[in-house]
């Protein structure tokens, strides 16, 4: 699991952001793969700064990677988001508004997230966490080859995988 | 006898190692038409319309959308229609984007419901249904004659031209055109590579290097300081997929790869371009390369040295089933390297990453003495 690009996005019409980190998938002898299935697994999360922004409410698997035309190549885009809701706080920032901190203070929310290829399986369950603390998939159970892990960080004004 | 046996196993065993990371891929095959292409073909109509209303829960989804204008099928422009969707984060509450023009592929319709068919691009909730297109700017030169892939490149086209500063927009664009999908995508490169916009010349000098232009390539590297900041980057794609093998080119590659200011993915990707070209001007480059802290350039630059010295071919498009998989594994048969490579340099020849860090230092310490004594009995 290679990155490749991360891109920020306003998420237009909503008030907040989209940050999206792509990969490529590189196989044991170096080729980048074509379509495979990926799956992500969330074995722990916690929130800081007094935050109350819920868990990812996804962790569903990749049954496909994504067409890049100009690489001429599939790439995994693992979306992160935070919107302004009613009772979220502090409410995200929009896009780079906080001039894309990653100070200590702009953490709210992060997630120890584990990657898998082969197979879009990540054991479950399926749906939304139960809030903060729960899970997201079932690291004992799912299927595919580890290929990785990453924090998945939600700043004020931006997510990323650190 | 004996002899092809043990030829078998190792065979085997260098094969056997590619396959199994590479099972459930190479599945599909998209090398012969783009994937804008197809979607075009497969959709029974193409129609650019703004959302009415959405619904925002349940797995499928049905929106309202205003017809604005029709590229394919016999809709009417003013006339409502409802389609159904299937978001990629199918959680409850996932944001509905009901305000954005877009490009709508549809395909069949069921009980006055037409199922909207996905662009291979993915996104957040409604917004993975469409591809954006603008609010108020037409496209251009489009006549009754224009092919209907050229019709919406013209229109995603456009929506980046009325809004320069639309990431996702462009991201977009760049996913499913290619360079070879329309005449108007060359001269949109060639406009757009030349604006006074560093984003828009970053998306112009992307498609340029896509369609193989060195020129775009050699302009990357004089203007790197500044497209290295642009907030959507359309080179690093590129840059990793270029297929030439021109002295200039194989050169700002090597000087992208190494370059203490180039961000690390474009360090990366240009490094496994000079991998794949494998050119004897780039092992200067290479060798340099091969003491990169970054694990993934290190064990490239010995991957391009092995494809180097045992003549591998070229990579083509994205590997996919057939004799083109075949190759791509069989390029690590150990029967098939030539006969004029030493037994001690077979012993190196190493593709993907390393085992562990002695492994590493191994390969790395083996291939700078190769460069050396390569330099001086080449005269290079």
């Amino acid at each position: 699991m290679q990155h490749y690009a991360t891109n920020h996005y306003n998420p237009l019409p909503s008030v907040g952001w989209q940050s999206e980190e792509w990969y490529k998938v590189v196989d044991n002898c170096g080729e980048v793969m074509t379509n495979i299935q990926m799956n992500e697994v969330f074995t722990s999360w916690n929130n800081y700064n007094g935050s109350n922004w819920m868990a990812p409410l996804d962790a569903y698997g990749f049954a496909n990677l994504k067409w890049e035309a100009g690489a001429a190549s599939w790439l995994l885009k693992d979306i992160m988001y935070e919107i302004q809701w009613a009772g979220k706080s502090p409410q995200p920032m929009v896009i780079g508004t906080n001039g894309y901190s990653e100070q200590p203070q702009d953490v709210m929310t992060r997630h120890f997230q584990k990657w898998r290829a082969g197979s879009a399986y990540n054991g479950g369950p399926s749906g939304i966490p139960s809030g903060t603390g729960s899970v997201a998939g079932n690291d004992a159970v799912a299927t595919g080859v580890f290929v990785g892990s990453n924090n998945h960080t939600h700043y004020l004004d931006h997510g990323r995988h650190n | 006898m004996t002899k092809r046996n043990i030829t078998l196993t190792a065979q085997s065993r260098v094969m056997l190692s590619c396959v199994v990371a590479t099972f459930a891929s190479y599945s599909v095959s998209y090398a012969e038409s783009s994937p804008l292409q197809r979607l075009c073909n497969d959709s029974e109509k193409i129609i650019i319309a703004d959302v009415v209303n959405a619904d925002t829960t349940g797995g499928q989804r049905q929106a309202t959308l205003k017809i604005a204008r029709v590229l394919k099928g016999d809709l009417k422009p003013g006339a409502n229609i409802k389609v159904s969707y299937t978001p990629e984060d199918r959680a409850s509450g996932a944001p509905v984007f009901a305000q954005e023009r877009g490009v709508f592929f549809l395909g069949a319709e069921e009980s006055g419901v037409t199922q909207t068919i996905a662009p291979p691009t993915g996104g957040l909730g409604w917004r993975a249904a469409y591809l954006p297109a603008s609010q108020s700017r037409l496209p251009r030169n489009m006549s009754a004659q224009t092919d209907i892939l050229t019709k919406v490149i013209g229109e995603l086209a456009a929506r980046i031209e009325e809004a320069p500063r639309d990431n996702y927009a462009i991201d977009r664009f760049r996913s499913v055109v290619s360079p070879s999908d329309s005449h108007l995508v060359q001269e949109l490169s060639r406009e757009w590579a030349n604006s006074a916009d560093p984003q828009l010349v970053s998306t112009g000098l992307g498609l340029l290097i896509a369609g193989g232009d060195s020129d775009a390539l050699v302009r990357v590297l004089a203007e790197l300081p500044t497209l290295a900041k642009v907030p959507s980057d359309g080179i690093v794609g590129p840059l990793g997929n270029f297929k030439g093998t021109d002295e200039r080119s194989i050169s700002a590659l090597g000087q992208i790869a190494t370059s203490s200011i180039a961000p690390l993915s474009w360090r990366k990707w240009a490094t496994y371009s000079l991998y794949v070209t494998h050119q004897r001007t780039a092992l200067a480059y290479l060798d340099k390369l091969l003491d990169d802290s970054d694990q993934f350039i290190a064990s490239t630059a010995v991957a391009g040295f092995s494809a180097y010295v045992t003549g591998m071919r070229v990579s083509g498009a994205p590997a996919s089933t057939g004799p083109t998989l075949s190759e791509v594994l069989s390029r690590r048969d150990v029967s098939s390297f030539p006969k004029n490579v030493d037994a001690e340099t077979k012993r190196f020849i190493h593709f993907g990453r390393f085992r562990d860090e002695g492994d590493a230092a191994t390969h790395v310490a083996y291939w700078h003495r190769w460069y050396a004594m390569w330099k001086e009995t080449s005269g290079q």
